[in-house]
């Protein structure tokens, strides 16, 4: 689908190894947009990925707009709702990701995890991913974040900690923690594993 | 999020308020008494998430045995009447 006037595309490169656009990405992508909008108070409040995306991405803020994910972003009261379309065009630009210093910082527990610290040069977002991916372990089966709402800027401030709240159906709900706080949940949903399966 | 409140009985109308405040893929207009939810648009993800702020809203958990009982505004209308305080 190509872009219309009332869409943009959002800034979000291609990683290696991953035939897929990495939800990090994306959500760092919407708080760009969150700070544009908002200024400083600005933040992604929510973000939803129905499915996975291999393409150029564009956001669109109609109200009648679908595609494969939703968002919110906010300043206090104000908010703002929009859709995240997948375009046809391949993403272009390529930066490297490599993630070995999160796998090992993290701590796994039962469907749980922690960092005892912030690991330099890696967003919030990545380690929410890495924490996640602990917390989820199982051999046979891969976990795919495909929702989160947080109450506040995810910031690296403070190191973050994931524990189960809720499992239904395929799904579990995690609880996100920073200082014991709790500032927002997460939904994973658990796939058979297969070969490049997104994060 | 949803501030509807469900009450017993529980009706369809009710449900169609409840979901209207949640952030799903369901098309109202295909949504009759007893369509599928995945017959009107609900993904798997909107499905789960029905059944989480049903629990949030009324203490009714529903636990995936019973997902068959409650994949139509009908059926989910009837469990929870049975089973609310």
């Amino acid at each position: 689908m190509k872009p219309g006037a009332s869409t943009m595309l959002l800034s979000i490169p291609r990683r290696n190894g991953r035939e897929y656009v990495r939800a990090s990405d994306i959500f760092e992508a919407l708080t760009a947009i969150a700070d544009e909008r908002f200024g400083a108070g600005g933040y992604v409040s929510a973000l939803v990925l129905r499915q996975v995306a291999s393409h150029q991405l564009a956001v669109s803020f109609e109200a009648s707009a679908r595609g494969m994910g939703s968002f919110t972003i906010r300043s206090g009261a104000d908010e703002l709702r929009g859709a995240l379309i997948e375009t046809g065009d391949p993403l272009s630009r390529f930066e490297p990701y490599d993630d070995a210093a999160l796998i090992a910082a993290v701590r796994p527990g039962h469907f749980a995890a922690s960092f005892d610290r912030v690991v330099d040069g890696q967003s919030p977002f990545d380690h929410l991913l890495a924490a996640l991916k602990a917390a989820t372990g199982d051999p046979d089966r891969e976990a795919w974040l495909c929702q989160i709402t947080l109450t506040r800027r995810f910031d690296a401030a403070a190191p973050l900690a994931v524990r189960l709240r809720q499992r239904a159906l395929a799904f579990g709900v995690f609880e996100i923690l920073q200082n014991a706080e709790p500032i927002g949940a997460v939904t994973a949903r658990w796939r058979q594993t297969t070969s490049g399966a997104p994060e | 999020m949803t501030d509807v409140r469900l009450e017993r009985p529980v009706t369809c109308d009710q449900l169609r308020a409840f979901l209207a405040g949640l952030d799903t893929m369901i098309d109202p207009g295909k949504l009759r008494d007893d369509t599928r939810f995945t017959d009107a648009g609900a993904d798997s993800l909107d499905f789960f998430n029905v059944l989480t702020s049903i629990h949030a809203a009324t203490g009714v958990e529903i636990p995936d045995q019973d997902v068959p009982l409650v994949n139509t505004l009908a059926g989910l209308a009837a469990y929870l009447t049975d089973r609310m305080a």
